[in-house]
């Protein structure tokens, strides 16, 4: 027997496997999972930055805030103390 | 190529055998051989609009079929494994011949390299032109004219040398 017969031999076509056909048709047939559009994850991850950064913005802004009104309150109570030194020292200079 | 569901169902039928056996002959297992297979007909139905006959169909099974089991045994580095539960039935009679040359002879078929063990197989099983096996696989036709003449050379060598002159 020649050589080339004997790899057609050992290179015969096989039986596909019983059902195949209808495993093919039912996974063809079935309803496609929804998957997400390409220009999903890009825009997900910009959506998120852009979250992120105006909640830093935010948390930031409130911070400066808070220091502004706490320093006003600390010149308020300066300023009382400083007047009522400069009372004092006139009620003595006056004396 | 417009196909409703029952002519689709009839060209899968028509076709399976093919497609099964050229990944069944190159990964040499029947679970993924069958997964190889089903994966080509689902691409089949998804580029139905790109096919234009029936032989084009016939060309685009082998090429896809071809290049998912050479990407398949490459992102898994897997080297052709068989067992007695994962034989599958042959679709025509068994030819007469040696059966210990022909276990012998698909050892040696088994562990040629990916690339020769394809053309081999497009070659011998489908009777396939060169240029065909080359536009199957997407290489030139001296590439496979020269991995063709390699692989059969260390086939024969090898098989010659196991049967010692028993196959001429």
């Amino acid at each position: 027997m020649k050589f080339e017969d004997e790899l057609r031999g050992v290179l015969a076509r096989k039986r596909a496997p019983t059902g195949f056909a209808e495993r093919v048709m039912s996974r063809v047939e079935a309803p496609p999972a929804r998957r997400r559009p390409g220009w999903f994850a890009p825009l997900a991850v910009a959506a998120s930055l852009a979250v992120g950064a105006v909640s830093v913005g935010e948390f930031r802004r409130i911070r400066a805030e808070r220091a502004g009104r706490e320093l006003a309150m600390a010149l308020s109570i300066a300023a009382d103390k400083i007047r009522l030194a400069e009372t004092k020292a006139k009620e003595v200079w006056e004396r | 190529m417009r196909l409703d569901s029952v002519q689709f169902d009839a060209a899968v039928r028509t076709h399976q055998d093919m497609v099964f056996s050229i990944a069944w002959h190159f990964l040499r297992d029947r679970h993924s051989a069958e997964d190889v297979a089903q994966e080509v007909f689902f691409e089949l139905h998804r580029h139905l609009d790109a096919i234009e006959s029936d032989a084009h169909m016939t060309n685009w099974l082998r090429r896809v079929a071809s290049r998912r089991c050479i990407d398949r045994t490459r992102r898994l580095r897997l080297r052709p494994r068989v067992g007695l539960e994962s034989a599958s039935e042959p679709s025509v009679p068994a030819q007469p011949g040696d059966p210990f040359l022909r276990d012998h002879l698909q050892r040696l078929l088994d562990g040629l390299p990916a690339r020769s063990r394809m053309a081999v197989i497009l070659r011998f099983q489908e009777d396939m032109e060169l240029t065909e096996v080359a536009s199957a696989m997407g290489i030139p036709v001296g590439s496979v004219k020269s991995t063709l003449h390699r692989a059969l050379r260390f086939l024969r060598e090898k098989l010659e040398r196991t049967a010692n002159g028993v196959v001429r």
